[in-house]
């Protein structure tokens, strides 16, 4: 017996054990698409973890293939599908701004209305996401019943919509075994940099999964009384730049936190952009998060992260 | 002719157990659902994942599905239709369905692959657990009708079933039901959003269906077991027994596929801990209460 674990690893406990390395992902329920995962398991415990995104756009325009503003936007838009609103919409305000155009307020506002909307749907998104990883058949349907009726709707629609959201968050607040299947869990390291989005604002709340649950059901409430105030949601079109030229730089809080945008326009092409996103940041926090834990576990604390894969810049 | 009826009322019960299943995921109720999911499932190439160890491979689904057909050979569906009536009865349940924790395991080694692996292992902690919650209320049921004998513990709740007479036990015996069916949320050993199918996970084609059909019988068993114990068996109003038994044994299946859908996997360190901490205690508080009742009743 002794020959035969003598060269093996040892667990925390002192035994000695086979140390599985599984992959999870890129296409696993529990997770978002194009996100891999990569676990080293001794028996059910996590002894060490990674993440990468198979999806992530490359942070370049290549040489002398400059593109014009209007084909930028619709890229990035659709490079980021968990988040094009707010994509479109970063990519709007930068080629404005680097174009030298003044903010129209009516055009902000109804971008803005646009942009909560969108967050309304995305944290619909992950709470699906969250039902289809506890087995929690209810939450799945009705959650992304609810995200696609809100990715579209007006904002007389969005009122309609507003008690079926009020009590799917009263709900989740009575459902058993939901706190104790995400309290504690997922407590981000304290040297953590670069948080924005809900997992930072949810830092002040016990900063768990738990605590990150609530944070996202704290903002889609929040949204909802804004959309209220403002009226109808529009998708950010693009102004008439002209040829303009300059660099322009743009911020947004996405569904999952602050992405900027800097950018260099030339006569109306795009010549040159560097983007950051709170995924990007986010993803480094993997491998703290389940270092230890009970597989179950570090899973759901992945998924509290609500990490985008597509949002992971490389 | 017992055996025949008990075997065709199972898996009428399977059946519509499927149909009720099927509704539940699709939304869509069809008495055909069942029959067109196995036909599918015998349709599909049945994959052999690399290097398994094929005896446990090949034996796990259909030793999974002798246990939960095993199960149901001591339970009455009235007076005189029962394959055997054992003196043992309620014991031999109990014992029959320690073999689903060794089918499980087969299932899990023998793919040789870690989702299944993890899943089997999972399930041996959850059955060790859970196994005492069986048999403690079961304990409790045998000393209201001072017998081993399934159609005599039925008979004994003539007048008043046990769910009334011993509700604690009740409520322990069919959490403990639906974690040895590994229903959710107690689904650990298969969790899809967790293990990607966990024991099921390698099996596909004609495996896979017989692994699915085990696991909806194992529930109509302890459905049926549910009924015997504690909802009075074979005895109601106006309908001749045997329908009694389908009807309730229908609801309990039913029952416990639905709890599910609205309640989150419970998380595996949980599991354990309530049970042994909180599920074994209130099973021998169960114990000393009917002890306590037999005695001022007699």
């Amino acid at each position: 017996m002794i020959e035969v674990t003598k060269d093996l690893p040892r667990s925390a406990d002192g035994l000695a054990m086979d140390w599985l390395e599984v992959p999870f992902g890129p296409v696993f329920s529990g997770l978002p698409g194009g996100l891999k995962l990569t676990l080293t398991l001794d028996g059910d415990g996590v002894t060490e973890g990674q993440a990468i995104s198979l999806v992530g756009m490359v942070n370049e325009v290549e040489e002398g293939k400059e593109v014009d503003a209007e084909t930028f936007i619709e890229r990035l838009a659709s490079a980021m599908p968990l988040a094009s609103v707010s994509y479109r919409l970063l990519a709007c305000q930068a080629i404005e701004r680097a174009a030298g155009l003044e903010e129209d307020p009516a055009t902000a506002q109804a971008r803005a209305v646009a942009l909560e909307r969108e967050r309304i749907a995305s944290h619909m998104g992950w709470l699906a996401q969250l039902g289809r990883q506890f087995g929690f058949a209810w939450l799945t349907h009705r959650a992304s019943t609810l995200q696609l009726e809100i990715r579209c709707a007006s904002g007389k629609r969005l009122a309609e919509l507003a008690p079926a959201l009020q009590a799917l968050v009263t709900r989740l607040g009575r459902t058993p075994l939901l706190k104790s299947r995400l309290k504690g869990i997922g407590i981000l390291p304290s040297d953590a940099t670069g948080l924005s989005g809900p997992v930072a604002r949810a830092d002040g709340n016990a900063g768990d999964a738990w605590g990150r649950l609530w944070q996202r059901l704290d903002e889609i409430t929040t949204s909802l009384d804004f959309i209220k105030a403002i009226g109808e949601p529009e998708l950010p079109v693009l102004r008439n730049i002209g040829h303009g030229s300059g660099t322009g730089e743009a911020s947004v809080e996405t569904p999952r936190g602050q992405a900027q945008l800097s950018l260099t326009l030339e006569h109306g092409q795009v010549k040159s952009y560097k983007l950051d996103t709170a995924c990007r940041h986010h993803i480094g926090l993997v491998a703290q998060l389940v270092e230890g834990r009970e597989l179950g576990d570090a899973l759901v604390a992945v998924g509290s992260l609500d990490l985008s894969p597509w949002e992971v810049i490389s | 002719m017992n055996v025949v009826i008990v075997l065709l009322a199972l898996l009428g019960s399977v059946w519509l157990l499927a149909v009720v299943e099927g509704w539940t995921t699709t939304g869509r109720l069809s008495l055909s659902a069942p029959l067109l999911s196995g036909l599918a499932h015998l349709g599909r190439e049945s994959i052999v994942p690399r290097t398994p160890d094929r005896l446990f491979f090949e034996a796990a689904p259909i030793l999974f599905l002798i246990v939960a057909v095993l199960g149901v050979t001591v339970l009455p569906l009235a007076p005189t239709l029962v394959i055997a009536d054992l003196a043992t009865g309620a014991l031999f349940i109990n014992a029959a369905l320690a073999y689903v924790l060794v089918a499980l395991i087969m299932a899990g080694w023998g793919p040789n692959g870690a989702y299944a692996m993890i899943g089997g292992w999972r399930f041996l902690g959850q059955l060790i657990a859970y196994a005492m919650l069986i048999v403690m209320p079961i304990t409790a049921v045998a000393m209201r009708a001072e017998s081993l004998v399934t159609t005599v513990i039925v008979a004994s709740q003539e007048s008043l079933w046990n769910i009334v007479y011993q509700p604690l036990g009740f409520v322990l015996f069919f959490i403990a039901a639906m974690a040895l069916a590994f229903r959710a949320p107690f689904d650990l050993p298969i969790a899809e959003g967790e293990l990607g199918g966990g024991v099921d996970a390698e099996y596909t084609g004609v495996r896979r269906a017989v692994l699915r059909l085990a696991r909806l019988t194992l529930v109509v068993t302890l459905a049926a077991a549910t009924v015997v114990f504690y909802l009075g068996g074979w005895h109601g109003p106006l309908l001749p027994p045997w329908a009694w038994s389908l009807i309730k044994t229908l609801a309990v299946a039913v029952s416990m596929l639905l709890v599910g859908r609205y309640l989150p996997r419970i998380r595996e360190a949980d599991l354990m801990r309530w049970c042994w901490t909180l599920g074994i205690p209130l099973a021998l508080v169960n114990i000393i209460i009917v002890g306590l009742l037999v005695l001022v009743v007699s």
